[in-house]
């Protein structure tokens, strides 16, 4: 009798043991597709005399983005850019054209947790050692969204945008 | 007399030399910048019973654009793309994301990198991005070619074959 209750006692641990630890594998796969939807949408941020907009727009699984920045009124930068998942990498790809720039920039984004990504450059991406700086995007709420710059592993500046529409 | 003579032809002979290498050397750089935008406006490419239709504008120094394919009236597959130049490389890149109901086999929902650049005046070649670096070892290439302003011969690739040659047309 002892012996069929430490018997039935060890195979309901490891029962237990075998749901928790699928749990967290299938928790830790996140879908980069559909938590990127999350920032589609247009986003104002406004610091000083100068005004940032985000409007972002759904394209099939990914997005057409355009971007500009405003001080005293006045366009002083814009780009346009398009986002796109990479199923080999699991992460999304921005590709980012500015008007006034002549190059084309790529960035691999990599959501890190259900309401946070990571941006920086898709070459760096491939080679960890040389990430210097990135991005970080966060839905504090649906409607609060803040981006922080980090370089050599130093805030170097934060915006706040909030959900025009 | 004659040492100044011969002296005169060396300096002469010299100063053409060095004219027609650098002239030379002028040739060969080709302006990738000013040779895409060649490919402003709009284009048709028919293809069997599917007709694709692509537009291209400027955006500052790039390209960026709009694609669908049309097959019996009905829009199976469009996309966005942006073409950005790459000095590093000294070639374009194209980013591209579809999106459609019935997408054809080789399509996919995925953002698609590409890299174009123009080989001479009038000829150009189209490589997947992960054949930046070694160009030469891409299994899977177009090479087209400006006939006329209005008008390019591009051929489809693959290990080196022939596989497919479409006939693009300006529209407008």
């Amino acid at each position: 009798m002892k012996e069929l209750c430490l018997a039935t006692s060890i195979a309901v641990i490891l029962i237990f043991s075998s749901s928790v630890l699928q749990g967290q594998t299938t928790q830790t796969k996140l879908n980069q597709i559909e938590l990127m939807k999350q920032f589609a949408g247009t986003w104002k941020s406004e610091k000083d005399d100068t005004i940032n907009i985000i409007e972002d727009n759904l394209y099939g699984d990914g997005h057409e983005v355009y971007l500009k920045t405003k001080t005293k009124g006045k366009i002083i930068w814009e780009g346009k850019t398009l986002i796109g998942y990479d199923k080999k990498k699991d992460i999304l790809i921005e590709s980012e054209l500015d008007r006034d720039d002549p190059n084309i920039w790529l960035w691999a984004l990599k959501f890190i947790s259900t309401n946070k990504f990571e941006s920086m450059s898709f070459e760096d991406y491939s080679n960890p050692e040389n990430i210097s700086e990135k991005m970080t995007y966060e839905l504090k709420s649906p409607d609060v969204m803040i981006n922080t710059y980090i370089k050599n592993n130093k805030v170097v500046s934060v915006d706040t945008y909030k959900r025009v529409k | 007399m004659k040492t100044i003579r011969l002296t005169t032809i060396f300096a002469v002979f010299l100063l053409l030399f060095t004219n027609g290498v650098q002239a030379q050397t002028t040739q060969t750089k080709l302006d990738q910048v000013e040779l895409m935008k060649q490919w402003i406006g709009s284009w048709k490419v028919v293809s069997n019973d599917t007709t694709a239709f692509y537009d291209f504008n400027s955006y500052g120094t790039g390209l960026e654009g709009c694609f669908r394919h049309v097959t019996k009236e009905r829009i199976i597959m469009e996309g966005r793309y942006l073409h950005g130049y790459v000095k590093t490389y000294d070639k374009y890149i194209v980013s591209e994301i579809i999106k459609g109901h019935d997408l054809p086999s080789w399509a996919t929902n995925d953002m698609t990198l590409w890299v174009t650049w123009f080989t001479s005046k009038n000829k150009y070649e189209w490589i997947p991005y992960d054949n930046i670096s070694n160009p030469e070892k891409a299994s899977f290439k177009y090479e087209g070619e400006f006939k006329t302003p209005d008008l390019v011969v591009e051929t489809m690739f693959i290990n080196g074959n022939p596989v497919e040659t479409d006939t693009w047309t300006r529209v407008k």
